[in-house]
């Protein structure tokens, strides 16, 4: 049976491994910003989420990721390193394609004080807001 | 390497309820950071004003008794670690947190603490710092309580 089936995930993509040397990209809106920087508000699972929401660098650009948004212009990007989120304890980063984003990927695990406090230290910047 | 990215040593961990030992509680003015913060209270106000979906991703909004909690905790700790030790704590950021909870934030080169005040009020907060030394500090309390120990941390 192949994985799709199995996790019972609506689409065609075979679920893979994310290596922990890839990159996953997470949009981070404008008002959940401050001095150009995401709050710790950020690294939280969203309303109908198993888990906080991201984009595999396999099949997904920074511009992509942001293009996903109901108002890109209202939203930066932040890429973090699979293997750096890892590291966060009890935390697992998981591919679960979707029919409309074979990119889509979950990050698993309780969003804590200590795990979004630790969260805020690992990403990267690549897409700015426009106009910060 | 700072303490979180993946090992931690030295963590502390407190209890609700858990109180820091008291000094003599000499009557004083009031501390001498109390106008920054009272700003810092103000200028937070703003978020009180946005509706659900603010981030476009479903968030909640934020409950006026939710931010009245973590803003009494600022200001009652804050005078009382004034009070007490003489000592003023620096100005946290207050932000929006997760489901209409409320995060009170030090960031700075020598700790960064997190405080999350939930929305339920009779559910504890829950807070995590941390400092370049290698010292861990995470747990819940009651926000109503005696917590100027947690605030005393920031300054040893």
């Amino acid at each position: 049976m192949a994985n799709h089936v199995a996790n019972g995930v609506d689409t065609e993509w075979e679920i893979e491994e994310i290596p922990n040397q890839s990159l996953i990209y997470m949009r981070v809106h404008k008002n959940e910003m401050k001095n150009g920087k995401p709050l710790p508000f950020t690294f939280r699972i969203r309303p109908g989420h198993t888990g906080m929401s991201v984009d595999w660098d396999k099949y997904a650009t920074p511009e992509e990721t942001q293009l996903r948004a109901k108002n890109p212009a209202d939203n930066a990007v932040i890429a973090m390193l699979v293997g750096d989120v890892r590291q966060i304890p009890e935390h697992e980063v998981l591919h679960q394609p979707i029919s409309s984003n074979r990119a889509h990927s979950e990050v698993m695990g309780e969003k804590t004080t200590e795990a979004r406090v630790l969260f805020s230290r690992l990403y990267k910047l690549v897409i700015s807001l426009e106009g910060a | 390497m700072y303490p979180g990215k993946g090992k931690v040593d030295n963590v502390i961990m407190f209890s609700p309820g858990l109180r820091f030992d008291e000094k003599d509680q000499t009557p004083s003015s009031l501390p001498e950071n109390q106008g920054k913060l009272q700003t810092a209270i103000e200028n937070s106000q703003e978020f009180l004003e946005w509706e659900d979906n603010w981030d476009d991703e479903g968030s909640l909004g934020y409950r006026k008794e939710t931010w009245q909690r973590a803003t009494d905790f600022i200001l009652d700790n804050n005078l009382r670690l004034w009070q007490a030790y003489h000592v003023a704590m620096d100005v946290p950021d207050i932000l929006p947190g997760p489901n209409g909870s409320i995060d009170i934030h030090w960031q700075t080169p020598t700790y960064e603490l997190l405080i999350n005040i939930p929305a339920a009020p009779d559910q504890l907060a829950t807070f995590y710092g941390d400092k370049p030394s290698g010292t861990v500090i995470k747990g819940r309390f009651q926000t109503e309580a005696r917590n100027e120990w947690l605030i005393m941390w920031l300054t040893e």
